[in-house]
């Protein structure tokens, strides 16, 4: 097991060999998707970047936070992204995720056993994307261009 | 040397004679006459089966059920020497302290007495199921041996152990079939006689209802003769003790040892859901152990993930033990979590990988979990069985509680993570297999009114019967029984030398 650092290990998804298929690696390797810049440019500025960029796919995280919220009780993401901000003035990610499962402090998503604080940051991401769809959705929406 | 006898070739009208009747050819009972050995008494084992399978006699377990699907009746126990012995798996594994205690939170919980009356038999017992050296938890061993266990951090899961039956001379790991093993050291025994195709259909009650005056013995081939014993221990496996109990009333009606209506409930078996939880290791390493038997020392053991007693004891959960049974591959969700919770965490999961667990898991004592007698009969006229098999959602629930647990600690050691894979009812129940461990039936409490057997393992109100194997265990544990009933057979062995002293 490698020491934890203080910065996220890996920039990207991290490339789970162990967890796939030979086919799963084909098909991942040959669709390009751990591209992460690729990704990130898919993404508007949000309010809660700062929090946002730590974690490793915005849209794996925001998968795995659509299953979060239902177990979330009365999510909330301003008050969500309020609690993150104010656990991380005085300790990093890492340290804040460590001491949720130390605390019991765990949440389940699709049955994943999660500490509380990623399931909150992954549900988070689900409803920023979701809302910056919306928004990507209703620019594009050619009804809103014809002249009046 | 004597020669096992066969009940077939027993006159009709024969009364036999001796101080001590056995009544069944099972671990329990095996182990009980091989005890007894060389004391200055007759003893007189019964066995309704042969040395080998015979399907006629098989069909004496025949019977019905209701409720949660269950295994057939004929199918989950064996009838002839050795009893299920024959087709054990051979895990073995000592019941836990908590397992003995009573519990304000478990409703019918507590033995009459602590797992320390049982510490000075484990050893034997543990030698006649031929499971190798006392080791189980002694972790170090283990790991000096083949590696370190799964990081866990403290919490309410650890890794235990299981050893395993492996009989003598025998090079397959063939788990010790008492009927094989042992019939050349009962043949030895001078004040033992083993009588097979031997159907004990009746335990007739003196006219006082306070004692057993005679065994009615029956075989398949028509004969019909009769036991005279000083003293019955009955040990026909956890549906036939209470089945004999219940039809033997022509004495009692409702049933020897049956005042208070407690013969029969509380049956109970271990829980095996099937693929329960994902194990995700981060960095992919599992010790060998986990997911097939390893070999040190001697013993023949794999690792399990088991639960505190004083989680138990706190979060109000039973006994569980989860082991690891195949590797597998995650689905989409389960490669986002896995991704986000490693890089959350801090950690490399470039190398992680999955597998997934099936566990075996106590039930609450529940008296609605009962077998009674039917209206059908058997080949020798005795009422067959009924099964009536509950599992509450509760008792699902408090093994998924125990697992979230271990997810926890998995975390907390930033070692890996679980997925829990049923949450619903219909979920567990797709794939709920059942252990074949028979207990409960005939339930061991101090107090009539809330079992059938005192500590003694003596029937209540009954002065010379008793009743070996694990129908006595008031509660269960997760542990597999055999070995445990073997030791609370030499304990009862113990008791019976004072009653012939």
């Amino acid at each position: 097991m490698s020491e934890p650092t203080q910065k996220n290990w890996i920039a990207r998804r991290p490339f789970l060999a162990g967890l796939l298929g030979v086919g799963g690696i084909a098909a991942i390797a040959g669709g390009g998707v751990i591209a992460s810049g690729v990704l990130d440019s898919r993404y508007r500025a949000t309010p809660y970047d700062d929090l946002l960029d730590l974690l490793a796919d915005r849209q794996a995280s925001a998968r795995l936070g659509r299953a979060a919220i239902a177990k979330l009780r009365a999510f909330n993401v301003r008050d969500a992204a309020a609690a993150l901000r104010a656990r991380l003035k005085t300790s990093d990610w890492n340290d804040v995720v460590l001491a949720d499962a130390n605390a019991n402090h765990i949440v389940e998503a699709d049955g994943w056993v999660l500490p509380q604080s990623l399931a909150q940051l992954c549900a988070l991401d689900a409803m920023t994307i979701h809302a910056a769809d919306k928004d990507a959705s209703a620019s594009t929406n050619p009804r809103k261009e014809l002249p009046k | 040397m004597s020669a096992f006898t066969d009940g077939r070739a027993v006159s009709n009208n024969t009364i036999l004679t001796p101080d001590l009747a056995i009544i069944g050819g099972g671990p329990a009972g095996m182990s009980l006459a091989m005890a007894l050995a060389h004391l200055p008494i007759k003893i007189l084992l019964l066995e309704s089966g042969g040395m080998d399978f015979d399907a006629d006699t098989q069909a004496l377990y025949e019977g019905t059920q209701t409720g949660v699907q269950y295994l057939a009746l004929d199918g989950s126990r064996l009838r002839y020497l050795g009893g299920s012995t024959n087709h054990w798996g051979g895990w073995t594994r000592p019941l836990d302290t908590i397992d003995f205690e009573k519990r304000d939170w478990l409703p019918h919980s507590g033995w009459p007495f602590s797992r320390d009356a049982l510490e000075p038999y484990f050893l034997h017992a543990q030698s006649l199921v031929e499971a190798g050296p006392w080791i189980y938890d002694d972790q170090q061993k283990w790991t000096d041996a083949l590696g370190a266990p799964m990081k866990l951090a403290p919490g309410g899961v650890y890794t235990s152990y299981f050893q395993f039956s492996k009989q003598k001379d025998e090079p397959h790991h063939w788990p010790t079939h008492f009927g094989v093993r042992y019939d050349d050291t009962l043949k030895q025994q001078d004040n033992l006689q083993v009588m097979l195709h031997a159907n004990v259909t009746n335990i007739g009650l003196a006219g006082d209802a306070n004692s057993v005056d005679h065994l009615d013995v029956a075989t398949l081939t028509g004969r019909k003769f009769t036991v005279k014993p000083k003293v019955t221990v009955l040990a026909v496996g956890g549906m036939e003790n209470p089945r004999l109990l219940l039809a033997s009333n022509d004495v009692m009606k409702n049933g020897i040892g049956n005042d208070s209506d407690m013969v029969g409930r509380f049956f109970a078996d271990h829980a095996i859901p099937r693929d329960t939880v994902t194990l995700v290791s981060f960095d992919g390493t599992l010790a060998p152990y986990y997911m097939n038997p390893r070999d040190a020392y001697g013993a023949h053991f794999r690792a399990t993930f088991a639960a505190h007693d004083d989680f138990m004891r706190t979060r109000h959960v039973l006994g569980s033990l989860s082991t690891v049974e195949q590797p597998t591959k995650l689905d989409q969700t389960g490669m986002d979590a896995v991704s986000e919770t490693a890089n959350a965490l801090g950690v490399d999961a470039t190398k992680a990988r999955g597998f997934l667990l099936g566990c075996g898991f106590e039930l609450a004592p529940d008296p609605d979990r009962r077998v009674t007698l039917s209206g059908e009969k058997d080949a020798l006229g005795m009422p067959r069985l009924k099964l009536h098999m509950t599992i509450s959602d509760d008792d699902f629930g408090r093994y998924r509680e125990t697992m979230k647990e271990a997810g926890r600690q998995l975390l907390a050691a930033r070692s890996g993570m679980m997925r829990l894979n049923r949450s619903e009812r219909s979920q567990w129940l797709e794939t709920l297999d059942w252990a074949n461990h028979h207990m409960g039936t005939t339930r061991m409490d101090d107090d009539p009114k809330k079992g059938v057997v005192d500590a003694n393992s003596k029937v209540h109100g009954v002065a010379n019967l008793y009743v070996a194997g694990s129908s006595v265990f008031p509660t269960y544990g997760s542990s597999n029984p055999t070995m445990n009933l073997v030791a609370l057979t030499l304990r009862l062995a113990d008791h019976l030398k004072t009653i012939f002293a």
